[in-house]
């Protein structure tokens, strides 16, 4: 019976498991909502993947600044972050991360970024270097409130977590700021995580498992179902 | 048009009449104002009724919109507009009362839709259940004169929630759904 989960930022984090349903992709777009609590300090992974590095990355420190890691393999560190970000702690945002390999440079280029569906200037932190073309499969498993292979867990609430193998426009991702449902072409993963089953109702099957004291929220972002009617 | 649901409605009015024009719609389908405090969508798990309701607390102000066009063959003044709050409480309590208030805004085809909330219909303390998972309907009327409602123009409403003047739930009050039925001549 909730609106979102919430995350202690001590030792709270979902598992997605080895999400493979981005390997090989030439695009993607992760998106979600959530209600971040940064007055503890330090790196917080909202969600992503490491395996001898980071695989793909949305994390934000107590600047409060998001980072955007995508890194290859390459033997470094490779990530974008936001510029000018502005945020309040405490309040709903929608951030939607879409990413075009075809675009050079490749990490920066290909990426767009926006906060409730307004793109947000994005800088580099390392230039892009020998990336590869596609998505490539790690052994490292897909989690919400930390990275995999890191410690960097996340305090706050979130909800609606979606994954597409595809680059959304900015008026699709729009669409999606109030509407959880509004795009489904090429949806992939979805977690509305309304219950701590953590139910992946795309079809897909990739059910999360909770570790640590993720619990029920009553608190959530401002969206709304317009298909929905009962008269 | 979200919020804003057009079906064939109960029996109101006498038999020659039209049956209701019935508004509104699940409560998670009703549109935000982003710059209010939102009754948050919320999944409710009856078993095997699984639903989105939104929950409403009384900590904050919390509302949900709509709007719709009153029909052109509305009824006479003096029938009565039905509102129907569908919910449950999130956790009963034996003897609990919630309050619910209705504001709108009418505009006329071409008019200006700048106008502020008003004409509130106020519902206090509305008796729930006390049994876990019961549904509660709360129905509540009003004449059509006292509305001021006018065929074909555009109501704006919005709903939320306030503390009950007593016996007030404490905890959530999940609306599946709200429903405006509307006589029709």
């Amino acid at each position: 019976m909730a609106a979102s989960l919430d995350f202690d930022g001590s030792n709270d984090y979902i598992d997605l498991g080895d999400l493979t349903i981005l390997d090989g992709t030439t695009e993607f777009t992760v998106m979600f909502h959530s209600n971040n609590n940064i007055s503890s300090s330090g790196n917080q992974s909202i969600l992503g993947r490491s395996s001898g590095g980071d695989n793909l990355g949305v994390l934000v420190r107590n600047t409060p600044q998001i980072f955007l890691s995508l890194n290859f393999n390459l033997g470094g560190t490779a990530y974008i972050k936001t510029a000018g970000l502005s945020s309040v702690d405490n309040n709903w945002y929608h951030y939607a991360w879409t990413w075009n390999s075809g675009i050079s440079p490749q990490l920066l280029g290909g990426s767009n970024f926006y906060q409730n569906g307004l793109s947000v200037s994005l800088i580099n932190h390392v230039a892009g270097g020998n990336l590869f073309t596609n998505f490539q499969n790690t052994a490292g498993n897909f989690q919400l409130g930390k990275r995999a292979g890191s410690t960097d867990t996340w305090n706050g609430q979130m909800s609606y977590i979606r994954i597409y193998n595809r680059a959304l426009s900015q008026s699709e991702v729009q669409d999606s700021v109030y509407k959880p449902e509004a795009i489904v072409k090429g949806l992939v993963g979805y977690w509305p995580l309304w219950t701590t089953a953590v139910k992946d109702l795309s079809g897909n099957g990739n059910d999360g498992t909770i570790s640590g004291t993720v619990v029920e929220s009553s608190a959530g972002p401002p969206v709304y179902f317009p298909d929905l009617q009962t008269n | 048009m979200s919020g804003a649901f057009i079906g064939g409605g109960g029996g109101g009015g006498a038999a020659t009449n039209l049956p209701d024009a019935v508004f509104g719609g699940s409560a998670a389908s009703h549109q935000v104002n982003t710059s209010t405090g939102i009754a948050p969508v919320k999944y409710r798990d009856f078993t095997d009724i699984e639903i989105l309701t939104r929950g409403f607390n009384t900590t904050t102000t919390q509302y949900m919109q709509g709007f719709f066009k009153v029909p052109t063959d509305l009824g006479a003044g003096a029938s009565n507009v039905t509102f129907e709050i569908i919910g449950s409480a999130s956790t009963a309590a034996a003897s609990k009362n919630v309050k619910f208030t209705f504001d709108f805004v009418q505009v006329a085809a071409g008019g200006l839709m700048t106008g502020a909330y008003g004409s509130a219909e106020v519902w206090d303390d509305q008796a729930i259940s006390a049994i876990q998972d019961s549904q509660d309907i709360i129905s509540n009327t009003e004449t059509i004169t006292n509305l001021g409602w006018v065929a074909g123009r555009e109501i704006y409403y919005r709903l939320y929630r306030s503390t009950a003047t007593t016996n007030n739930l404490g905890t959530d009050y999940d609306v599946i759904s709200f429903n405006i039925l509307v006589p029709r001549a």
